[in-house]
């Protein structure tokens, strides 16, 4: 089944075809948005928030960008969305905090876990994703979706609806920004 | 220098450590979960519009009554008002004897 056919599928309410596309895309899904969020449980929300997000606008898809093309940015739009909404709910919590009768951080997030790093890597890729959350929004897109998904940066241009020229510059940015804070981490901890 | 290499070196060291991430495989039953949540959307947004829809008709049978009541209280009144003016015409009328042709020239 082809791209339009299962979107016309789709519209049409089949149950078959909702569940090859999300067996088709389960996977680049789930690992786009683990990237973004750092925690298995919360990528598996983020994942089904983004299949509902596909079932609910698949009949406003237009067909101008691949439909992978189309999942990518619904993903990485909704993984944005939750790390915001969970960034609120700290700020939050740190001020409740201050006025409740524990001093207890509540929603705090715990550790960092990402199941596919091995494990000699594990320190320093705690290490890089502490550095790139603290990325702007479009250096971290960019740079996530060409180190973890392997995409080319013709098709991050597509995904984000910007030229390529623009792509090369936000991560060439991601670099230097992440090599800066690297190297002010590795100062700070030799001091 | 030699700390400056170091913490370029350290720095293109923990940026490799991407590179090494391995994709993780998905939760079997992830198709069942979405539809569960799609189904309670569903169910949800029924239930919002079935509130909606009551409360609409609440406000539009208050709004009906609001009318009728208005309606009769302002037709009985303006009965009653001119009632009233008539009957006070007649007292005047009978009080200075205007009820009858009594004019004598």
């Amino acid at each position: 089944m082809n791209d339009q056919d299962l979107i016309n599928a789709l519209c049409k309410g089949d149950e078959k075809a909702f569940k090859l596309l999300v067996d088709t895309y389960k996977k680049s899904v789930f690992n786009t948005v683990l990237a973004f969020v750092q925690r298995v449980e919360s990528a598996e929300d983020v994942t089904q928030d983004v299949f509902v997000k596909v079932f609910e606008t698949i009949a406003s898809f237009k067909g101008q960008s691949k439909l992978s093309t189309w999942i990518y940015r619904i993903s990485i739009n909704q993984a944005l969305d939750f790390i915001r909404r969970a960034s609120r709910k700290k700020r939050l919590a740190r001020i409740t905090s201050l006025f409740g009768a524990d001093n207890e951080l509540l929603h705090e997030q715990t550790d960092f876990y990402h199941p596919g790093v091995i494990m000699e890597q594990k320190e320093n890729a705690a290490i890089l994703f502490k550095a790139i959350n603290r990325l702007p929004d479009k250096q971290k897109a960019a740079f996530l979706l060409q180190r973890t998904e392997d995409c080319s940066q013709q098709k991050i241009a597509e995904i984000m609806q910007v030229n390529e020229g623009a792509v090369e510059s936000l991560l060439s940015r991601a670099k230097a920004n992440l090599k800066k804070t690297l190297i002010n981490y590795y100062k700070h901890e030799k001091e | 220098m030699r700390k400056n290499n170091e913490a370029e070196k350290f720095a293109e060291e923990i940026l490799r450590s991407i590179d090494t991430i391995q994709p993780v495989e998905v939760d079997d039953f992830l198709f069942t979960r979405v539809q569960n949540r799609i189904n309670t959307k569903l169910h949800r947004r029924q239930g919002q519009m079935r509130v909606f829809y009551r409360l609409s008709m609440a406000l539009l049978l208050f709004i009906v009554l609001n009318g009728a009541t208005y309606y009769f209280l302002t037709k009985t009144a303006t009965r009653a008002g001119n009632d009233h003016a008539a009957s006070g015409l007649s007292a005047f009328a009978e009080e200075y004897k205007m009820t009858q042709n009594s004019y004598n020239y």
